[in-house]
């Protein structure tokens, strides 16, 4: 082959490839500049969990250890406590109520199931998927963290996709 | 209502395939033999048929309508379909009727995982609820400090009624009201009963609750370890439901040992002390006058040291070792190691009963639950199982309702037991000598004067129990000296006849047996804590509770003179706080152990929680302590082969190995037959009833339900349930808060 015939097939492979780049640079980007542009996701996501309180602010988990009987990453710890107290004055819905919800994160696969099984519609995923840390203990969520989590889901830095 | 032990059998067809069930037995119970499980909620194996819930109806070949399997007995040739798209129908429809006015509030409910409604319902009923009508609703009330009532759930199968009379024999719970506002209650206001709990065990739904458990972990979230009780010598069975860390709950539901599913209040509730905040938790050392937490070893090699320098200088029978009546065969077995590895003959244990005496005379095995539940007489003489050996009492009424068998009492207490008794011969202080030499054939005359009862009641006692086959007699505490030994020989007593009789000490603390069979009795309790500060100058003392009588102070005094104390215990006793070491003991909830039970059956202690804080195995503690002592011991870290060495030095155990337990569960050892001389007795008799004080007068007080019963011991009072409901053996009464929170169930 001489060098004539490389040059010219050289120059044909790279202006191939480059009308190829430059036909794509009017059309719609897919990727995002994350961290400065908000992620899309879908309405489904299942995200970092939240635990959900009914109209007049009561949690409505009712520790019935469903959730942690079907994980099976063994990742949420309950403990069930009585409220004795008068309904007014309760925290849950309920005179039964979890005094300690604990989820792993290093350990949850975000399956679903929980939310799945849930009676009362007390754990639901958020859209958070910013779960990161640089320890095991920055990977469990406390009740009260869950709990925030559910007014925390307005200010997350996404969009949902419809 | 449990079957007839029969060889002879019938066959019958169940969905066309011919099955052969024992003769004579129940339906429900002969196709359970054959791992059929018919639905069921009144049905229960050991209570009389109700046939009220309607949900074990099968077709019964040429019969009418369905039949209640519970109720039916089969016959040869019967036809039976279980199957068939019309029972599934049925069930369903029964189901839907059950869940009429059912909360549904399985989430919410503590029975939830393990309700027989919640498991029927899923298996068989229907998907969705077609009433649209609304519920009765029923608050949940407490009924009594550990039972609290939900109403609503009920499905009406009165087991917890007939439990409450049956088993127990005390009748507290009723059905209230009629139609749909039917519900369980009580008598007006708190249960007055045993608080033994069983009604809630035999519960199918969530109607009946453990206060104790409200709300707790669920049931698939616990640990469940079998064991046995660490409260009375009967030795019941329990499972420990543990968490982590924590004792959840102790209940007996699978129904697996002596005591099926039988437990009393202690058993059930008294766990609280395990994990008791008041526990001692690290080793303490004496410095400059005050306590202080030490390392295990710097505590051992401390108790070594100065238990060394005593016995060296003052000789080896300045020390003395004492065990106890309340923990393990294998604890009590390497304490007398240390006894041994000083060389001191001084090792005793605080006994509640004189066995040795009881023992010399009986020989042979004990009464064990199987003689008690086919015996024709059964004679309690001094004691009252009714307080002190729930399990014993529960079993010895069985036969009595059956009418198989007749209940004798005698004693000088207007004991509880006595309600049930064909006759109860109500003694004189110290009466026992007296009725026994006229048992024995003495003069009737002088016998009833100094028993303090007619000669016609010793007469006509003598001629019942001379009329049983299978005699079982019940040795109370109230018998001492002459009488003791009568009493655990009256078989030889009694005219000469064909019968066996068997006898069962109604011993107290839960290993006082194996106390008794490990330690022996060699040197008196007494003399040991009467010596203290003169001729002893150290004393180990394991679970010893020095200072409970009403000589607590001559006590103090007395341990105040001593050179070294060392306690071993789990809580801060009175002793511990005079002692110069503190050495942390486990629970029996936290080691592996063997109990010798009331009729000299030993049945395995299994480890449901790691022990506490630094806590640690009697056995192992003392152990260490006889290896720095200079003891050549042979077991190392192993509490089997602890156990293996005292099967090696004691022949009454050498069969009862753990393997056997972990098969047979209880396994009785077995004692040398004893040969009582009649004459030496009746003499012995004769001195006593001389000397029997005939101007005491009789008791007149009727023992109350509970003196004994609710009585917080060494360990129930660290149980904080037990210790909030009961106060000196009475139930405490109610607040005006707890009264108006019963005010829902009245009005309902």
């Amino acid at each position: 082959m001489s060098i004539l015939s490389e040059v010219v097939d050289t120059v044909r492979t790279l202006a191939g490839g480059l009308a190829h780049t430059i036909a794509r640079i009017p059309q719609p980007k897919t990727t995002i500049s994350y961290p400065e542009d908000p992620v899309p996701l879908s309405a489904r996501f299942r995200g970092e969990h939240f635990l959900d309180t009914d109209e007049t602010g009561r949690e409505r988990c009712v520790a019935c250890f469903l959730c942690s009987a079907i994980c099976p990453a063994e990742a949420i710890y309950i403990e069930g406590a009585d409220d004795p107290r008068a309904y007014p004055d309760r925290v849950g819905v309920d005179a039964r109520f979890a005094s300690v919800y604990r989820i792993d994160y290093g350990r949850c696969i975000l399956c679903g199931f929980c939310v799945e099984a849930c009676p009362k519609d007390a754990i639901k995923h958020g859209h958070d998927f910013e779960m990161a840390s640089y320890t095991r203990e920055g990977l469990i969520r406390e009740k009260d963290a869950l709990l925030a989590n559910r007014d925390r889901q307005r200010g997350l830095h996404i969009t949902i996709r419809t | 209502m449990s079957t007839d032990t029969t060889t002879q059998t019938c066959t019958i067809t169940v969905d066309g395939v011919p099955v052969v069930v024992p003769a004579g037995a129940l339906l429900i119970e002969a196709l359970k033999m054959q791992g059929i499980d018919i639905p069921n909620f009144c049905y229960y194996h050991n209570l009389p048929a109700q046939a009220s819930c309607r949900m074990c109806l099968v077709r019964i070949e040429k019969m009418p309508r369905l039949q209640p399997s519970c109720t039916t007995v089969v016959r040869d040739g019967m036809a039976v379909e279980i199957n068939t798209p019309e029972i599934l129908d049925m069930r369903r429809g029964m189901l839907e009727f059950m869940l009429a006015n059912h909360p549904l509030d399985c989430p919410v409910c503590d029975r939830g995982g393990e309700c027989e409604l919640q498991d029927n319902a899923f298996k068989f009923g229907r998907v969705d609820a077609r009433f649209t009508e609304e519920k009765h609703p029923a608050p949940d009330v407490d009924i009594s400090p550990f039972i609290y009532n939900d109403a609503q759930r009920c499905v009406f199968c009165y087991r917890c009624i007939r439990v409450c009379d049956i088993w127990m024999d005390v009748g507290a719970l009723a059905k209230l009201n009629r139609g749909a506002h039917e519900t369980i209650g009580t008598f007006d206001g708190w249960l007055d009963c045993e608080h033994c709990g069983n009604c809630v065990d035999v519960c199918p739904t969530g109607t009946l609750l453990h206060t104790s458990y409200k709300f707790g972990p669920r049931p698939w979230t616990l640990d469940e370890t079998e064991t046995t009780c660490s409260y009375c010598a009967d030795g019941c069975r329990v499972r420990l439901g543990s968490r982590g860390d924590t004792v959840h709950r102790s209940i007996a539901r699978d129904g697996t040992g002596i005591n099926e599913e039988f437990l009393c209040v202690k058993g059930r509730y008294g766990f609280g002390y395990i994990n008791s905040g008041e526990r001692v938790t690290q080793p303490l050392v004496r410095k400059n006058g005050e306590l202080h937490p030490a390392t295990w070893d710097d505590a051992l090699e401390h108790v070594a040291k100065r238990l060394g320098e005593v016995s060296k200088a003052k000789g080896a029978d300045a020390v003395a070792v004492l065990g106890s009546t309340r923990i393990t065969n294998e604890g009590n077995f390497a304490v007398a190691e240390v006894a041994k590895a000083i060389g001191t003959p001084n090792i005793s244990y605080e006994p509640d009963y004189d066995l040795s005496t009881f023992m010399k005379s009986v020989g042979g095995r004990l009464a064990t639950k199987a003689d008690v539940l086919s015996a024709d007489v059964i004679f309690v003489i001094g004691g009252d199982p009714k307080e002190d050996q729930p399990l014993t009492a529960h079993h010895l009424v069985q036969p009595v309702f059956k009418g198989k068998a007749a209940l004798y009492v005698a004693s000088s207490r207007l004991v509880r037991i006595r309600k049930r008794a064909s006759k109860f011969v109500h003694l004189r202080p110290g009466g026992e000598a007296a009725l026994l030499l006229g048992l024995a054939g003495g003069s009737l005359e002088v016998a009833a004067k100094a028993a303090g009862c007619a000669p016609s009641d010793i007469e006509s006692l003598r001629s019942s129990l001379e009329g049983g086959r299978k005699v079982v007699v019940m040795v109370g505490s109230d018998c001492r000296g002459a009488a003791l030994e009568a009493a655990s020989s009256l078989g030889t007593l009694l005219a000469q006849g064909d019968r066996e009789v068997t006898y069962r000490p109604l011993v107290f603390d839960n290993n006082s047996i194996g106390a008794f069979d490990v330690l022996g009795q060699g040197v008196p309790y007494a003399s040991i804590t009467g010596s203290l500060g003169d001729s002893i100058s150290a004393l180990y003392a394991v679970g010893a509770d020095l200072m409970d009588g009403e000589d607590a102070e001559a006590v103090r005094a007395r341990l105040g003179r001593l050179d070294f104390l060392v306690v071993q215990d789990l809580f801060m006793t009175d002793a511990a706080l005079l002692a110069e070491v503190v050495l942390p003991a486990s629970t029996y909830a936290e080691q592996d152990g063997t109990f010798t039970n009331i009729a000299g059956e030993v049945q395995r202690v299994h480890k449901a929680i790691d022990p506490v804080g630094s806590t640690r195995p009697d056995w192992l503690i003392a152990s260490q302590i006889a290896r720095l002592l200079g003891a050549e011991v042979k077991y190392r870290g192993s509490v089997s082969a602890v156990y293996r060495s005292l099967t090696e030095s004691n022949p009454a155990y050498a069969n009862a190995t753990y393997v056997r337990m972990m098969t047979e569960g209880a396994v009785q050892t077995e004692r040398p037959s004893a040969s009582p001389d009649r004459s030496a007795l009746v003499s012995a008799l004769t001195s006593a009833t001389a000397a029997t004080d005939t101007t005491a007068r009789h008791n007149e007080v009727p023992t109350e339900m509970g003196e004994r019963l609710f009585h917080l011991g060494t360990i129930g009072k660290y149980s904080k349930l037990l210790a909030d409901a009961f106060e000196d053996g009475k139930a405490k009464g109610r607040s005006v808060e707890e009264e108006a929170a019963l005010i829902p169930l009245k009005s309902v």
